[in-house]
C-alpha cells in the first residue's frame, strides 16, 4: 500500500513539474521602434547641421539634404520652370 | 513630417547599377538578396527604358495587410520596416508586393528560405538607432545619422531621388519642366541634333 502511494506520489510530482520546462510561446508583438530624429549611437558617422532629439531640425535638415539631389540648385544652370524650389521648401517645412 | 519616398527618372537612369551597389555595400547585403535591382523594358529596342526599384514604401502597404504574424510597422516618415524576430519566413509578402521588394536568402543545402529582407530606406529596423544588433540584422540606419538613403545619394544621373515625398517631387517637376518633352529632352539635342523637318517619302514606281 505503501509502494502504491509512493509511486503515486512521485508521478504527482512528475506531472507538477512537467509544466516548467515548457517555454511561453505567446506571440512578443511588434516592437517600438526608435525615431530617426532622436539620432544614432554611432555618431561618428552622423552628418552634422541638426540637433538630434529635436525633431523639427532633423526633419528640415533632411529637406535641405534631399534638394542637394536638385542640379539647377547646385549649378548655374537655371531652371525654366516657374516653380521656386526654395518656396516650396520653406511651405513644406513643419 | 516628412514622407519619404523614392522617385526613379527613367529619362535618367542609364543602368549603371550603381545604386544596386551602393545599398549592397552599405548595408552588407548577403549573396542572393537584392534589395534594390535596375529593370530595363524594351531592352535594346528603340526607346528602351531602365529603372531603379526597390521597396516604394506604399502608404498602403500590401504586405502590411497580408502578413500573418503582423511584423510590419510603418515608422512616422511613412518608412514600411518589419522586424525579423517576429518574421516566420513564410513569403506571403513576396506573393503581394507589387514590386517584388521582400526578398528571401536562399543560401544553405536544400535552398532554405529565412527571414525576409528588404529595403529599409536607410532606416534599420526596431533595435536601437545605430546599434550593432540593428546593423546586423537590417544594415546601416542613415536616417538617424542625418543622410538619405545610400543609393539615392550615390546615383551618378540623379535619377533615383529619394527623401521627403514633397521635396523630390518638386525636384522632378522642375526638371521635367525645364527639359521638356520628347525631342526637346535633355541630351537629345547634344546627341543627334535639333529635330528636322521630316523628309518627303522617295516615290514608288508603279
Amino acid at each position: 500500500m505503501n509502494a502504491f502511494i509512493g509511486v503515486l506520489v512521485l508521478s504527482a510530482v512528475a506531472l507538477s513539474l512537467a509544466g516548467c520546462g515548457e517555454k511561453p510561446q505567446t506571440a512578443s508583438g511588434r516592437k517600438s521602434d526608435q525615431a530617426a530624429w532622436q539620432g544614432t549611437a554611432n555618431t561618428s558617422r552622423a552628418d552634422t547641421g541638426w540637433t538630434a532629439g529635436d525633431r523639427e531640425s532633423w526633419a528640415l535638415h533632411m529637406q535641405k539634404r534631399a534638394q542637394d539631389q536638385n542640379e539647377y540648385t547646385r549649378t548655374s544652370v537655371p531652371a525654366r520652370a516657374s516653380v521656386s524650389v526654395s518656396a516650396s521648401v520653406s511651405a513644406s517645412a513643419p | 513630417m516628412a514622407r519619404m519616398k523614392f522617385i526613379c527618372d527613367t529619362e535618367r537612369c542609364i543602368e549603371c547599377n550603381g545604386c544596386v551597389t551602393a545599398c549592397k555595400a552599405e548595408h552588407d547585403v548577403p549573396w542572393g538578396v537584392n534589395r534594390r535591382r535596375v529593370v530595363t523594358l524594351n531592352d535594346g529596342v528603340p526607346g528602351e527604358r531602365s529603372i531603379s526599384v526597390a521597396c516604394m514604401h506604399c502608404s498602403d502597404a500590401p504586405c502590411m495587410a497580408v502578413c500573418p504574424v503582423d511584423c510590419f510597422y510603418r515608422t512616422e516618415e511613412g518608412v514600411v520596416l518589419h522586424d525579423k524576430d517576429t518574421c516566420i519566413g513564410c513569403g506571403y509578402c513576396s506573393y503581394a508586393c507589387p514590386f517584388g521588394a521582400p526578398q528571401f536568402p536562399s543560401n544553405g543545402a536544400f535552398g532554405l528560405r529565412g527571414k525576409m529582407d528588404k529595403c529599409t530606406f536607410c532606416a534599420g529596423g526596431p533595435e536601437a538607432n545605430g546599434s550593432a544588433a540593428e546593423n546586423e540584422k537590417y544594415g546601416r540606419n542613415r536616417l538617424a545619422e542625418g543622410k538619405l538613403p545610400s543609393c539615392a545619394e550615390m546615383c551618378s544621373t540623379k535619377a533615383l531621388l529619394g527623401g521627403d515625398g514633397g521635396v523630390v517631387a518638386d525636384i522632378f517637376r522642375t526638371r521635367v519642366l525645364t527639359r521638356g518633352k520628347g525631342s526637346e529632352v535633355w541630351g537629345w539635342g547634344t546627341a543627334y541634333g535639333k529635330p528636322t523637318a521630316a523628309k518627303p517619302a522617295p516615290a514608288t514606281r508603279s
